[in-house]
Protein backbone atom coordinates (compact mmCIF):
# COMPACT_ATOMS: atom_id res chain seq x y z
CA UNK A 1 0.00 0.00 0.00
CA UNK A 2 1.42 3.10 -0.69
CA UNK A 3 2.49 5.93 1.54
CA UNK A 4 -0.87 8.16 -0.04
CA UNK A 5 -3.18 5.68 0.12
CA UNK A 6 -2.61 4.74 3.79
CA UNK A 7 -2.53 8.30 4.38
CA UNK A 8 -6.06 8.45 2.57
CA UNK A 9 -7.38 5.87 4.40
CA UNK A 10 -6.46 7.11 7.62
CA UNK A 11 -8.42 10.08 7.12
CA UNK A 12 -11.19 7.96 5.53
CA UNK A 13 -11.06 6.01 8.98
CA UNK A 14 -10.93 9.58 10.91
CA UNK A 15 -14.06 10.68 9.17
CA UNK A 16 -15.91 7.49 9.65
CA UNK A 17 -15.24 8.23 13.40
CA UNK A 18 -16.75 11.30 13.99
CA UNK A 19 -15.71 14.11 12.90
CA UNK A 20 -16.62 14.73 10.00
CA UNK A 21 -20.74 15.12 9.37
CA UNK A 22 -22.67 12.17 8.13
CA UNK A 23 -24.71 13.33 4.68
CA UNK A 24 -27.66 11.78 3.91
CA UNK A 25 -26.03 9.33 1.27
CA UNK A 26 -23.30 7.92 3.67
CA UNK A 27 -25.87 7.03 6.19
CA UNK A 28 -26.47 3.30 6.31
CA UNK A 29 -28.80 1.99 9.58
CA UNK A 30 -32.11 1.48 9.20
CA UNK A 31 -34.34 1.41 12.52
CA UNK A 32 -34.02 -2.34 12.98
CA UNK A 33 -30.35 -1.50 12.82
CA UNK A 34 -30.08 1.08 15.64
CA UNK A 35 -32.58 -0.98 17.13
CA UNK A 36 -30.43 -3.80 17.80
CA UNK A 37 -27.06 -1.83 18.45
CA UNK A 38 -29.12 0.18 21.06
CA UNK A 39 -30.15 -2.51 22.46
CA UNK A 40 -26.89 -4.58 22.25
CA UNK A 41 -25.78 -2.05 24.46
CA UNK A 42 -28.38 -1.99 26.67
CA UNK A 43 -28.12 -5.71 27.70
CA UNK A 44 -25.64 -6.29 29.74
CA UNK A 45 -25.01 -8.05 33.74
CA UNK A 46 -25.57 -4.63 34.93
CA UNK A 47 -29.07 -4.32 34.09
CA UNK A 48 -29.47 -7.46 36.85
CA UNK A 49 -27.57 -5.37 39.55
CA UNK A 50 -30.19 -2.58 38.35
CA UNK A 51 -33.38 -4.96 38.68
CA UNK A 52 -32.35 -6.43 42.44
CA UNK A 53 -31.46 -2.96 43.50
CA UNK A 54 -34.87 -1.93 42.73
CA UNK A 55 -36.56 -5.07 43.76
CA UNK A 56 -34.72 -3.68 47.32
CA UNK A 57 -37.08 -0.94 47.44
CA UNK A 58 -40.55 -1.60 46.21
CA UNK A 59 -42.56 -4.52 45.79
CA UNK A 60 -42.97 -6.25 42.08
CA UNK A 61 -45.90 -4.21 40.80
CA UNK A 62 -44.32 -1.17 41.85
CA UNK A 63 -40.82 -2.45 40.27
CA UNK A 64 -42.47 -3.15 37.09
CA UNK A 65 -43.85 0.32 37.18
CA UNK A 66 -40.83 2.41 38.14
CA UNK A 67 -38.58 0.41 35.69
CA UNK A 68 -40.44 0.57 32.76
CA UNK A 69 -42.30 3.51 33.09
CA UNK A 70 -39.55 5.50 34.66
CA UNK A 71 -37.02 4.61 32.36
CA UNK A 72 -39.80 5.28 29.42
CA UNK A 73 -40.85 8.74 30.63
CA UNK A 74 -36.98 9.91 30.96
CA UNK A 75 -35.73 8.73 27.66
CA UNK A 76 -38.86 9.79 25.66
CA UNK A 77 -37.94 13.53 26.42
CA UNK A 78 -33.78 13.56 26.97
CA UNK A 79 -33.93 11.47 23.68
CA UNK A 80 -35.95 14.24 21.65
CA UNK A 81 -33.09 16.06 20.35
CA UNK A 82 -31.38 13.34 19.08
CA UNK A 83 -33.04 13.94 15.38
CA UNK A 84 -30.69 16.87 15.55
CA UNK A 85 -27.86 13.84 15.32
CA UNK A 86 -29.83 12.69 12.12
CA UNK A 87 -30.60 15.59 10.61
CA UNK A 88 -27.28 16.99 10.55
CA UNK A 89 -25.37 13.93 10.71
CA UNK A 90 -23.19 14.79 13.94
CA UNK A 91 -22.68 13.68 17.50
CA UNK A 92 -24.88 16.37 20.39
CA UNK A 93 -21.30 17.28 21.79
CA UNK A 94 -20.83 19.15 18.49
CA UNK A 95 -24.23 20.64 19.25
CA UNK A 96 -23.39 21.34 23.00
CA UNK A 97 -20.20 23.59 21.34
CA UNK A 98 -22.37 26.73 20.74
CA UNK A 99 -24.13 25.62 24.67
CA UNK A 100 -21.13 25.27 26.57
CA UNK A 101 -18.27 26.76 24.20
CA UNK A 102 -15.46 24.54 23.11
CA UNK A 103 -13.41 24.46 26.31
CA UNK A 104 -16.73 23.59 28.00
CA UNK A 105 -17.44 20.68 25.95
CA UNK A 106 -13.98 19.16 26.39
CA UNK A 107 -14.38 19.48 30.61
CA UNK A 108 -18.14 17.90 29.87
CA UNK A 109 -16.89 15.25 28.00
CA UNK A 110 -13.75 14.18 30.42
CA UNK A 111 -16.06 14.52 33.43
CA UNK A 112 -18.91 11.98 31.85
CA UNK A 113 -16.46 9.48 30.99
CA UNK A 114 -14.39 9.83 34.51
CA UNK A 115 -18.36 9.11 35.90
CA UNK A 116 -20.17 7.19 33.80
CA UNK A 117 -17.89 4.90 31.61
CA UNK A 118 -17.07 3.21 35.38
CA UNK A 119 -20.63 1.48 34.66
CA UNK A 120 -18.22 -0.41 31.76
CA UNK A 121 -15.97 -1.47 35.23
CA UNK A 122 -19.00 -2.90 36.98
CA UNK A 123 -19.55 -4.56 33.65
CA UNK A 124 -16.08 -6.09 33.65
CA UNK A 125 -16.38 -7.18 37.22
CA UNK A 126 -19.33 -8.88 36.79
CA UNK A 127 -18.36 -10.86 33.72
CA UNK A 128 -15.44 -11.82 35.70
CA UNK A 129 -17.39 -12.35 38.85
CA UNK A 130 -19.82 -14.81 37.02
CA UNK A 131 -17.22 -16.78 34.69
CA UNK A 132 -15.51 -17.56 37.95
CA UNK A 133 -18.87 -19.27 39.50
CA UNK A 134 -19.36 -21.32 36.02
CA UNK A 135 -15.91 -22.47 36.23
CA UNK A 136 -16.62 -23.37 39.85
CA UNK A 137 -20.13 -24.84 38.86
CA UNK A 138 -17.38 -27.26 36.95
CA UNK A 139 -15.43 -28.13 40.04
CA UNK A 140 -12.37 -25.78 38.82
CA UNK A 141 -11.15 -23.42 41.40
CA UNK A 142 -9.24 -20.28 39.57
CA UNK A 143 -7.26 -18.45 41.44
CA UNK A 144 -8.15 -14.94 43.00
CA UNK A 145 -5.52 -13.20 40.33
CA UNK A 146 -7.63 -15.09 37.15
CA UNK A 147 -10.69 -12.43 38.31
CA UNK A 148 -8.38 -9.58 37.10
CA UNK A 149 -7.26 -11.39 34.03
CA UNK A 150 -11.60 -12.26 33.02
CA UNK A 151 -11.98 -8.56 33.67
CA UNK A 152 -9.07 -7.71 31.71
CA UNK A 153 -10.29 -10.51 28.69
CA UNK A 154 -13.69 -8.34 29.04
CA UNK A 155 -12.46 -5.28 27.92
CA UNK A 156 -10.17 -5.45 25.58
CA UNK A 157 -12.18 -7.92 23.76
CA UNK A 158 -15.01 -5.12 23.56
CA UNK A 159 -12.10 -2.68 23.20
CA UNK A 160 -11.01 -4.91 20.08
CA UNK A 161 -14.31 -5.05 18.45
CA UNK A 162 -14.81 -1.06 18.48
CA UNK A 163 -11.69 -1.01 17.08
CA UNK A 164 -12.99 -2.72 14.03
CA UNK A 165 -15.15 0.13 13.87
CA UNK A 166 -19.35 0.19 12.66
CA UNK A 167 -18.96 -2.86 10.52
CA UNK A 168 -17.36 -5.01 12.83
CA UNK A 169 -19.96 -3.84 15.57
CA UNK A 170 -23.37 -4.29 13.08
CA UNK A 171 -21.99 -7.97 12.39
CA UNK A 172 -21.38 -8.56 16.24
CA UNK A 173 -25.27 -6.39 17.09
CA UNK A 174 -26.97 -8.35 14.55
CA UNK A 175 -25.50 -12.12 15.44
CA UNK A 176 -25.41 -11.19 19.29
CA UNK A 177 -29.12 -9.07 20.28
CA UNK A 178 -31.77 -11.57 18.70
CA UNK A 179 -29.64 -14.54 20.55
CA UNK A 180 -29.61 -12.18 23.95
CA UNK A 181 -33.70 -11.42 23.53
CA UNK A 182 -34.23 -15.17 22.80
CA UNK A 183 -32.12 -16.27 26.11
CA UNK A 184 -33.43 -13.21 28.18
CA UNK A 185 -37.34 -15.16 27.66
CA UNK A 186 -36.09 -18.46 28.38
CA UNK A 187 -35.00 -17.07 31.63
CA UNK A 188 -37.50 -15.61 32.36
CA UNK A 189 -39.49 -18.28 32.34
CA UNK A 190 -37.23 -20.35 34.87
CA UNK A 191 -37.57 -17.63 37.58
CA UNK A 192 -41.58 -17.45 36.71
CA UNK A 193 -41.71 -21.43 36.95
CA UNK A 194 -39.30 -21.61 39.89
CA UNK A 195 -41.71 -19.45 42.32
CA UNK A 196 -45.29 -19.52 42.44
CA UNK A 197 -46.82 -16.71 40.60
CA UNK A 198 -48.84 -14.94 43.62
CA UNK A 199 -45.25 -15.39 45.77
CA UNK A 200 -43.78 -12.85 43.18
CA UNK A 201 -46.53 -10.79 41.91
CA UNK A 202 -47.15 -9.67 45.94
CA UNK A 203 -43.07 -9.49 46.46
CA UNK A 204 -42.63 -6.99 48.96
CA UNK A 205 -38.88 -6.20 50.33
CA UNK A 206 -38.24 -6.99 54.07
CA UNK A 207 -38.35 -3.74 56.22
CA UNK A 208 -40.74 -2.11 54.11
CA UNK A 209 -44.40 -2.01 54.90
CA UNK A 210 -47.11 -0.98 52.30
CA UNK A 211 -48.65 2.33 52.56
CA UNK A 212 -45.99 4.05 55.40
CA UNK A 213 -43.43 6.75 54.61
CA UNK A 214 -40.69 3.92 54.28
CA UNK A 215 -42.78 2.68 51.43
CA UNK A 216 -43.40 6.00 50.11
CA UNK A 217 -39.48 6.83 49.59
CA UNK A 218 -38.58 3.18 48.44
CA UNK A 219 -40.93 4.56 45.96
CA UNK A 220 -39.66 7.73 45.05
CA UNK A 221 -36.04 6.13 45.32
CA UNK A 222 -36.87 3.57 42.75
CA UNK A 223 -38.07 5.85 40.15
CA UNK A 224 -35.08 8.12 40.84
CA UNK A 225 -33.11 5.23 40.58
CA UNK A 226 -35.05 4.41 36.77
CA UNK A 227 -34.45 8.08 35.92
CA UNK A 228 -31.12 8.27 36.59
CA UNK A 229 -30.23 4.48 34.60
CA UNK A 230 -32.34 6.54 31.53
CA UNK A 231 -30.13 9.28 32.27
CA UNK A 232 -27.13 7.13 32.22
CA UNK A 233 -27.40 6.51 28.34
CA UNK A 234 -27.29 10.07 27.54
CA UNK A 235 -23.11 10.64 26.88
CA UNK A 236 -23.62 8.31 24.14
CA UNK A 237 -27.28 8.52 22.85
CA UNK A 238 -26.50 10.28 19.30
CA UNK A 239 -23.86 8.00 18.28
CA UNK A 240 -26.00 5.26 16.30
CA UNK A 241 -29.19 8.09 15.25
CA UNK A 242 -26.20 10.27 13.15
CA UNK A 243 -26.13 7.27 11.01
CA UNK A 244 -30.24 6.69 10.73
CA UNK A 245 -31.72 7.45 7.38
CA UNK A 246 -34.76 9.57 9.11
CA UNK A 247 -35.14 11.06 11.92
CA UNK A 248 -37.89 8.60 13.62
CA UNK A 249 -35.56 5.51 13.20
CA UNK A 250 -33.12 7.95 14.79
CA UNK A 251 -35.20 8.78 17.57
CA UNK A 252 -37.17 5.15 18.22
CA UNK A 253 -34.12 3.46 18.42
CA UNK A 254 -32.98 5.02 22.00
CA UNK A 255 -36.30 4.67 23.83
CA UNK A 256 -36.84 0.95 22.18
CA UNK A 257 -33.74 -0.62 22.21
CA UNK A 258 -32.38 1.05 25.61
CA UNK A 259 -35.88 1.54 27.16
CA UNK A 260 -38.09 -1.75 26.17
CA UNK A 261 -35.38 -4.26 25.94
CA UNK A 262 -33.07 -2.66 28.91
CA UNK A 263 -35.64 -2.46 31.22
CA UNK A 264 -36.86 -6.41 30.19
CA UNK A 265 -33.19 -7.59 31.64
CA UNK A 266 -33.71 -5.46 34.20
CA UNK A 267 -37.01 -7.13 35.12
CA UNK A 268 -35.52 -10.06 34.26
CA UNK A 269 -32.98 -9.37 37.31
CA UNK A 270 -35.69 -8.87 39.64
CA UNK A 271 -37.86 -11.58 38.55
CA UNK A 272 -34.64 -13.88 39.09
CA UNK A 273 -33.76 -12.31 42.41
CA UNK A 274 -37.12 -12.37 43.80
CA UNK A 275 -37.29 -15.61 42.88
CA UNK A 276 -34.17 -17.12 43.70
CA UNK A 277 -35.02 -15.51 47.80
CA UNK A 278 -38.08 -17.79 47.56
CA UNK A 279 -35.74 -20.91 46.83
CA UNK A 280 -32.68 -20.13 48.94
CA UNK A 281 -33.29 -17.35 51.29
CA UNK A 282 -30.80 -15.29 49.77
CA UNK A 283 -31.02 -13.05 46.80
CA UNK A 284 -28.40 -13.47 44.06
CA UNK A 285 -28.38 -11.16 41.43
CA UNK A 286 -25.48 -13.36 39.16
CA UNK A 287 -27.41 -14.91 36.37
CA UNK A 288 -24.93 -17.96 36.34
CA UNK A 289 -25.76 -19.19 39.97
CA UNK A 290 -29.58 -17.87 39.23
CA UNK A 291 -29.76 -20.28 36.43
CA UNK A 292 -27.62 -23.27 37.96
CA UNK A 293 -30.30 -22.96 40.99
CA UNK A 294 -33.12 -22.18 39.20
CA UNK A 295 -32.94 -25.27 36.34
CA UNK A 296 -30.62 -27.76 36.21
CA UNK A 297 -26.79 -27.06 36.16
CA UNK A 298 -26.54 -27.06 32.44
CA UNK A 299 -28.53 -24.47 32.22
CA UNK A 300 -26.07 -22.10 32.96
CA UNK A 301 -23.78 -22.31 30.21
CA UNK A 302 -27.20 -20.09 28.97
CA UNK A 303 -25.66 -17.31 30.94
CA UNK A 304 -22.41 -17.70 28.85
CA UNK A 305 -24.28 -15.77 26.32
CA UNK A 306 -25.68 -13.56 28.57
CA UNK A 307 -22.56 -12.78 31.11
CA UNK A 308 -19.63 -13.48 28.14
CA UNK A 309 -21.22 -12.34 24.92
CA UNK A 310 -23.30 -9.90 26.31
CA UNK A 311 -20.81 -7.80 28.55
CA UNK A 312 -18.15 -7.98 25.65
CA UNK A 313 -20.96 -6.56 23.21
CA UNK A 314 -21.36 -3.98 25.69
CA UNK A 315 -17.91 -3.18 26.21
CA UNK A 316 -17.94 -2.67 22.65
CA UNK A 317 -20.68 -0.87 21.36
CA UNK A 318 -19.93 1.19 24.73
CA UNK A 319 -16.38 2.01 23.66
CA UNK A 320 -17.64 2.90 20.66
CA UNK A 321 -19.97 5.64 21.83
CA UNK A 322 -18.22 6.89 24.28
CA UNK A 323 -14.54 7.56 22.18
CA UNK A 324 -17.12 9.09 18.97
CA UNK A 325 -18.21 11.24 21.98
CA UNK A 326 -14.08 12.24 22.81
CA UNK A 327 -13.80 12.70 19.79
CA UNK A 328 -16.25 14.81 18.82
CA UNK A 329 -14.41 17.64 21.78
CA UNK A 330 -10.90 16.45 20.90
CA UNK A 331 -11.18 16.19 16.99
CA UNK A 332 -7.11 15.92 16.71
CA UNK A 333 -7.26 12.73 18.81
CA UNK A 334 -7.15 9.53 17.10
CA UNK A 335 -9.95 7.13 17.31
CA UNK A 336 -7.66 4.14 18.36
CA UNK A 337 -5.56 6.28 20.90
CA UNK A 338 -9.46 6.85 22.12
CA UNK A 339 -10.24 3.37 22.63
CA UNK A 340 -7.08 2.55 24.20
CA UNK A 341 -7.40 5.22 26.75
CA UNK A 342 -11.07 4.05 27.49
CA UNK A 343 -10.14 0.24 28.04
CA UNK A 344 -7.28 1.33 30.28
CA UNK A 345 -9.03 3.72 32.37
CA UNK A 346 -11.80 0.68 32.73
CA UNK A 347 -8.67 -1.36 33.23
CA UNK A 348 -7.45 0.38 36.22
CA UNK A 349 -10.59 0.49 37.69
CA UNK A 350 -10.77 -3.72 37.29
CA UNK A 351 -7.38 -4.10 38.53
CA UNK A 352 -8.32 -1.84 42.07
CA UNK A 353 -10.94 -4.33 41.83
CA UNK A 354 -13.76 -2.05 44.48
CA UNK A 355 -15.72 -0.29 41.67
CA UNK A 356 -18.63 -2.32 42.91
CA UNK A 357 -18.70 -0.49 46.19
CA UNK A 358 -18.45 2.74 45.27
CA UNK A 359 -20.91 2.35 41.64
CA UNK A 360 -24.02 3.34 43.74
CA UNK A 361 -22.02 6.92 44.55
CA UNK A 362 -20.66 7.55 41.48
CA UNK A 363 -23.91 7.09 39.71
CA UNK A 364 -25.76 9.21 42.05
CA UNK A 365 -23.20 11.99 40.87
CA UNK A 366 -23.20 11.31 37.47
CA UNK A 367 -26.73 11.99 37.71
CA UNK A 368 -26.13 15.08 39.33
CA UNK A 369 -24.48 16.06 35.77
CA UNK A 370 -26.49 14.45 33.55
CA UNK A 371 -29.90 15.30 34.41
CA UNK A 372 -29.10 19.06 34.06
CA UNK A 373 -26.92 18.74 30.20
CA UNK A 374 -30.02 16.64 29.44
CA UNK A 375 -32.41 19.48 29.91
CA UNK A 376 -29.60 22.36 28.49
CA UNK A 377 -29.83 20.37 24.79
CA UNK A 378 -33.66 19.81 25.17
CA UNK A 379 -34.31 23.60 25.99
CA UNK A 380 -31.57 24.89 23.36
CA UNK A 381 -32.54 22.58 20.78
CA UNK A 382 -36.26 23.49 20.90
CA UNK A 383 -36.71 26.62 22.68
CA UNK A 384 -33.71 28.67 22.37
CA UNK A 385 -31.30 28.13 19.21
CA UNK A 386 -34.89 26.43 17.92
CA UNK A 387 -33.27 23.35 15.71
CA UNK A 388 -30.31 25.50 14.04
CA UNK A 389 -26.51 26.44 14.83
CA UNK A 390 -23.64 27.35 13.06
CA UNK A 391 -21.98 23.93 11.49
CA UNK A 392 -19.03 25.90 10.76
CA UNK A 393 -18.44 27.57 14.41
CA UNK A 394 -19.14 24.70 15.59
CA UNK A 395 -15.82 22.65 13.71
CA UNK A 396 -14.20 26.22 13.94
CA UNK A 397 -14.20 25.84 10.16
CA UNK A 398 -11.13 28.67 9.04
CA UNK A 399 -10.45 29.57 13.13
CA UNK A 400 -13.85 30.61 13.44
CA UNK A 401 -14.41 31.42 17.22
CA UNK A 402 -17.93 32.25 17.35
CA UNK A 403 -18.36 29.20 20.09
CA UNK A 404 -15.26 30.48 21.76
CA UNK A 405 -17.21 32.70 23.78
CA UNK A 406 -15.52 33.63 27.30
CA UNK A 407 -11.95 31.97 27.12
CA UNK A 408 -13.82 28.43 25.78
CA UNK A 409 -16.60 28.54 28.20
CA UNK A 410 -19.83 30.17 27.25
CA UNK A 411 -20.88 31.31 30.98
CA UNK A 412 -25.09 30.92 30.24
CA UNK A 413 -24.61 27.44 29.88
CA UNK A 414 -22.63 26.75 32.62
CA UNK A 415 -24.28 28.89 34.92
CA UNK A 416 -27.45 26.79 33.88
CA UNK A 417 -25.59 23.88 34.43
CA UNK A 418 -24.48 25.06 37.85
CA UNK A 419 -27.78 25.51 38.89
CA UNK A 420 -29.33 22.74 38.27
CA UNK A 421 -26.03 20.95 39.97
CA UNK A 422 -26.82 22.89 42.97
CA UNK A 423 -31.01 22.17 42.97
CA UNK A 424 -29.93 18.29 42.74
CA UNK A 425 -27.73 18.80 46.11
CA UNK A 426 -30.14 21.11 47.44
CA UNK A 427 -32.91 18.31 47.27
CA UNK A 428 -30.80 15.58 48.13
CA UNK A 429 -27.51 14.64 49.07
CA UNK A 430 -26.93 11.77 46.13
CA UNK A 431 -24.04 10.41 48.26
CA UNK A 432 -25.71 9.50 51.33
CA UNK A 433 -29.51 9.81 50.05
CA UNK A 434 -30.57 12.27 52.62
CA UNK A 435 -33.74 13.75 52.07
CA UNK A 436 -32.90 18.05 52.48
CA UNK A 437 -36.14 19.40 50.71
CA UNK A 438 -39.49 16.22 51.24
CA UNK A 439 -41.78 18.51 49.03
CA UNK A 440 -39.41 18.55 46.00
CA UNK A 441 -38.03 15.11 46.61
CA UNK A 442 -41.55 13.81 46.25
CA UNK A 443 -40.87 14.74 41.93
CA UNK A 444 -37.09 13.05 41.99
CA UNK A 445 -33.96 15.14 42.27
CA UNK A 446 -33.14 14.31 38.60
CA UNK A 447 -37.23 15.85 37.60
CA UNK A 448 -35.79 18.76 40.01
CA UNK A 449 -32.35 19.28 38.48
CA UNK A 450 -33.58 19.23 35.03
CA UNK A 451 -36.89 21.53 35.44
CA UNK A 452 -34.35 24.20 37.22
CA UNK A 453 -31.69 24.16 34.61
CA UNK A 454 -34.35 24.63 32.11
CA UNK A 455 -36.21 27.44 34.28
CA UNK A 456 -32.75 29.46 34.55
CA UNK A 457 -31.78 28.63 31.02
CA UNK A 458 -34.92 30.01 29.43
CA UNK A 459 -34.83 33.21 31.80
CA UNK A 460 -31.57 33.69 30.90
CA UNK A 461 -32.02 33.93 27.70
CA UNK A 462 -35.37 36.28 28.48
CA UNK A 463 -32.68 39.09 28.80
CA UNK A 464 -31.99 41.11 25.72
CA UNK A 465 -28.27 41.28 26.37
CA UNK A 466 -27.16 37.90 27.54
CA UNK A 467 -29.98 36.34 25.03
CA UNK A 468 -27.31 38.53 21.93
CA UNK A 469 -24.45 36.54 23.57
CA UNK A 470 -25.83 33.13 24.10
CA UNK A 471 -27.47 33.54 20.08
CA UNK A 472 -24.38 35.29 18.40
CA UNK A 473 -24.14 32.39 16.12
CA UNK A 474 -27.72 33.47 14.14
CA UNK A 475 -26.05 35.55 10.96
CA UNK A 476 -23.56 32.48 10.82
CA UNK A 477 -26.47 30.24 10.51
CA UNK A 478 -26.70 27.95 6.91
CA UNK A 479 -28.01 24.73 7.38
CA UNK B 1 -2.37 22.50 11.12
CA UNK B 2 -1.02 19.21 9.81
CA UNK B 3 -1.20 17.73 6.26
CA UNK B 4 -4.14 15.30 7.62
CA UNK B 5 -5.80 18.18 9.64
CA UNK B 6 -5.97 20.36 6.71
CA UNK B 7 -7.61 16.89 4.57
CA UNK B 8 -10.21 16.17 7.49
CA UNK B 9 -11.33 20.38 7.50
CA UNK B 10 -11.34 20.04 3.78
CA UNK B 11 -14.06 16.75 4.46
CA UNK B 12 -15.73 18.73 7.12
CA UNK B 13 -16.40 21.88 4.84
CA UNK B 14 -17.22 19.38 1.99
CA UNK B 15 -20.29 17.99 3.88
CA UNK B 16 -21.34 21.48 5.34
CA UNK B 17 -21.48 22.64 1.36
CA UNK B 18 -23.19 19.70 0.46
CA UNK B 19 -25.91 20.42 3.44
CA UNK B 20 -25.88 23.84 1.97
CA UNK B 21 -26.70 23.27 -1.04
CA UNK B 22 -30.37 23.78 -2.12
CA UNK B 23 -30.47 20.70 -3.73
CA UNK B 24 -29.39 18.65 -0.89
CA UNK B 25 -32.06 16.27 0.99
CA UNK B 26 -32.32 16.44 4.26
CA UNK B 27 -32.92 12.85 6.30
CA UNK B 28 -36.82 12.30 6.76
CA UNK B 29 -38.30 14.64 9.43
CA UNK B 30 -39.49 13.88 12.53
CA UNK B 31 -43.62 15.20 12.04
CA UNK B 32 -45.95 16.84 13.95
CA UNK B 33 -47.71 13.34 14.52
CA UNK B 34 -44.61 12.49 15.55
CA UNK B 35 -44.15 14.48 18.39
CA UNK B 36 -47.97 13.80 19.24
CA UNK B 37 -47.47 10.20 19.51
CA UNK B 38 -44.27 10.83 22.15
CA UNK B 39 -46.18 13.37 24.20
CA UNK B 40 -48.75 10.76 24.49
CA UNK B 41 -46.55 8.00 25.34
CA UNK B 42 -44.71 10.35 27.72
CA UNK B 43 -47.96 11.49 29.30
CA UNK B 44 -48.75 7.93 29.78
CA UNK B 45 -45.49 7.22 31.53
CA UNK B 46 -45.84 10.15 33.91
CA UNK B 47 -49.70 9.13 34.87
CA UNK B 48 -48.42 5.80 35.32
CA UNK B 49 -45.59 6.61 37.39
CA UNK B 50 -48.27 9.31 39.37
CA UNK B 51 -50.58 6.28 39.59
CA UNK B 52 -48.12 3.68 40.63
CA UNK B 53 -47.43 5.31 43.77
CA UNK B 54 -50.71 4.79 45.39
CA UNK B 55 -50.80 0.98 44.10
CA UNK B 56 -50.41 -1.64 47.03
Amino acid sequence: MSKDSAKERAIDQEAEFGVVPVTTKAKQYRFSDAFLFMSSYAIATWNYSQGAYISGLVGFKQMLITTFFGTMLALLIIELPVILATRYGIDIWIWFKSILGHTGVKIATIAIVILNFTWHGVVAELFASSFENLFGLANIHLPPFCHTILALVCIFGGGFIALKGITALNITTKVLTPLLILVGCVVIYVGLSSAPIDVIWNYVPEGVKEGDASSAIGYILASDAMIAYSLAWFGGMAGVPRLTYTERSGFWCGPVGSGIVGTFFVIIGAVMAIAMQYVTGEMITDPTIMMATLSVPPMALCSLLLVGFANIGTQATGSYLYALMLKASFKKAKFPVLVLALCLYVAVLAIWGQILDYIGAILSLAACMFAPLAALLFTDFFFVRKQKISLRAAFEINGNKTYRYFHGFNPVGIGSLAVGFVTLLLVMDPVTQEVHIPFLFQFTPCVCSFVATMAAYLLLNCIPAVRRYNLRDRKEVTV
Amino acid sequence: MSEQEKSLEEKVMDAINEMESPDYVFPKRFTRTDYIIVAVCAAISAAALIAGAYIA
